[in-house]
């Protein structure tokens, strides 16, 4: 059986001055989701204001906070943000109503 | 340019086609008759040609003038001669009278 092995293995390229790069089926990505906190700590918000934006419960929904089902998390009441431990080591975040 | 230089013992293949930068079918032919005749004459007879690529120039040293090697040299300098007259501007044949 005559061997297949090139002795010179051929390079199509070889006098090309700019090698043209393979094609590839990659090369896309999605927009940015522009997710993390909307509202800092200590700050006052009205309700219904969105405080944070996450994929799952990074962070956990606290005192007066709702979540969507995006796992959004916003205001029930106005008032004064606050982010907080919860358990060992998760986090949550309130809104304690300003008096 | 592309320039082929024949002479009794050698010949030699340098510089870039400078047809296309994504498609260059001037370079690619180039390769492809190079690659195949001298793939070819080593499968015949690895002692018949000294080849060599430095990146820069190829160089095919004749060491043997025996029917096949002779054959398929001349093949490759027609086929280059050929490419040569349709793409002038990309190619180009030298060779020194022996």
């Amino acid at each position: 059986m005559l061997d297949m092995i090139n002795l010179i293995s051929l390079d199509i390229q070889r006098f090309a001055h700019v090698k043209a790069q393979g094609s590839t089926q990659n090369g896309r990505d999605s927009e940015g989701r522009r997710l993390g906190a909307k509202a800092a700590d200590g700050e006052t918000i009205n309700a219904g204001a969105i405080i944070y934006r996450q994929r799952g419960t990074k962070i956990y929904p606290g005192k007066n906070v709702g979540m969507g089902k995006d796992h959004t998390l916003y205001a029930l009441v106005r008032g004064v943000v606050r982010f907080e431990r919860c358990g060992k080591n998760k986090k949550k975040v309130s809104v304690y109503e300003a008096n | 340019m592309i320039i082929v230089k024949e002479t009794k013992d050698e010949i030699t293949i340098r510089g870039h086609a400078n047809y296309s930068d994504k498609e260059d079918i001037v370079c690619a032919s180039v390769s492809a008759i190079l690659y195949t005749t001298v793939n070819g004459i080593l499968r015949l007879d690895r002692e018949a040609i000294h080849y060599e690529d430095n990146g820069d120039i190829v160089t095919i040293t004749k060491i043997k003038d025996d029917l096949y090697t002779k054959t398929l040299i001349i093949n490759m300098l027609s086929l280059l001669k050929e490419l040569s007259i349709q793409y002038p501007k990309n190619i180009k044949m030298e060779s020194e009278e022996y």
